[in-house]
């Protein structure tokens, strides 16, 4: 059974405004700004030449 | 702050995770000015299901009934401070740029942290024991993990990857043993 005390915090509550955290990032939301998301620039480099295939099964093992 | 042989067993006690991320997070947020603001429920909860797992892969995992590596612990660590999230905000301990202007590279670290916050310190706590245990080992430290630094962009990739897309404690351990893998590298 819900009690009228109760009844009357949940009504006081929703009445209120809801509280956020705040801080540096949240003022910096605020002020518009927004984090830069996303992968750093990339592109496919530019190469010379050709590569042989290697894997440790085909070469000899590494110097000491 | 400093790392040592004790650092991980420390952080699978709940009061040690809390003390050690605490002071990670005051120290490498002062870099950029900034001062964490944490949720010690979330620290906890990190701490929680970190432990749980660990035990977890120990017990059913075959070949780690000895424990997990420092490469594995980490994956999971980072996974799951990344998901709880326990720095929820930051104070701007920043006088402006009339007292000490901050450098480009500050600069840049406050932005990444902008968005990235705790996906930067998820990983670059794990990223700091990994090195610890590679630079330091007792038969063959590596001199490779002792200089290594990673860059900006590298930091950038990682965060933006444990932030949006799909990722798995696996892919964490994955990510540090591939970060120090070199010719030669026994296992």
């Amino acid at each position: 059974m819900t009690s009228t005390k109760s009844l009357g915090v949940a009504k006081t509550a929703a009445q209120l405004p809801p509280l956020f955290i705040d801080g540096y990032f949240t003022q910096r939301v605020k002020a518009g700004d927004r984090p830069s998301y996303g992968y750093p620039k990339n592109h496919l480099p530019e190469t010379e030449g050709e590569s042989e295939v290697v894997t440790i099964f085909s070469s000899p093992p590494p110097a000491k | 702050m400093r790392i040592n042989k004790d650092t991980l067993g420390r952080m699978l006690t709940k009061d040690g995770l809390n003390s050690i991320f605490v002071e990670y997070s005051m120290a490498v947020l002062g870099d950029a000015r900034l001062f964490p603001r944490l949720s010690l429920p979330r620290i906890c909860d990190a701490h929680a299901a970190w432990k749980s797992e660990v035990e977890h892969v120990r017990e059913n995992e075959p070949h780690l009934g000895d424990g997990l590596d420092h490469f594995k612990q980490c994956g999971h660590l980072a996974f799951w401070l990344r998901r709880l999230s326990p720095v929820v905000e930051v104070v701007d301990l920043d006088f402006g740029s009339s007292e000490l202007p901050m450098t480009p590279r500050q600069q840049d670290f406050r932005e990444l942290l902008f968005g990235y916050c705790n996906e930067f310190l998820a990983f670059d706590l794990g990223y700091q024991i990994c090195r610890h245990y590679e630079a330091h080992q007792k038969d063959t430290p590596s001199e490779r993990a002792r200089s290594l630094l990673p860059s900006l962009a590298y930091y950038k990739t990682v965060c933006h990857f444990i932030k949006f897309k799909t990722v798995s404690p696996d892919a964490m351990h994955l990510i540090y043993k591939s970060l120090f893998y070199h010719n030669g590298m026994g296992d």
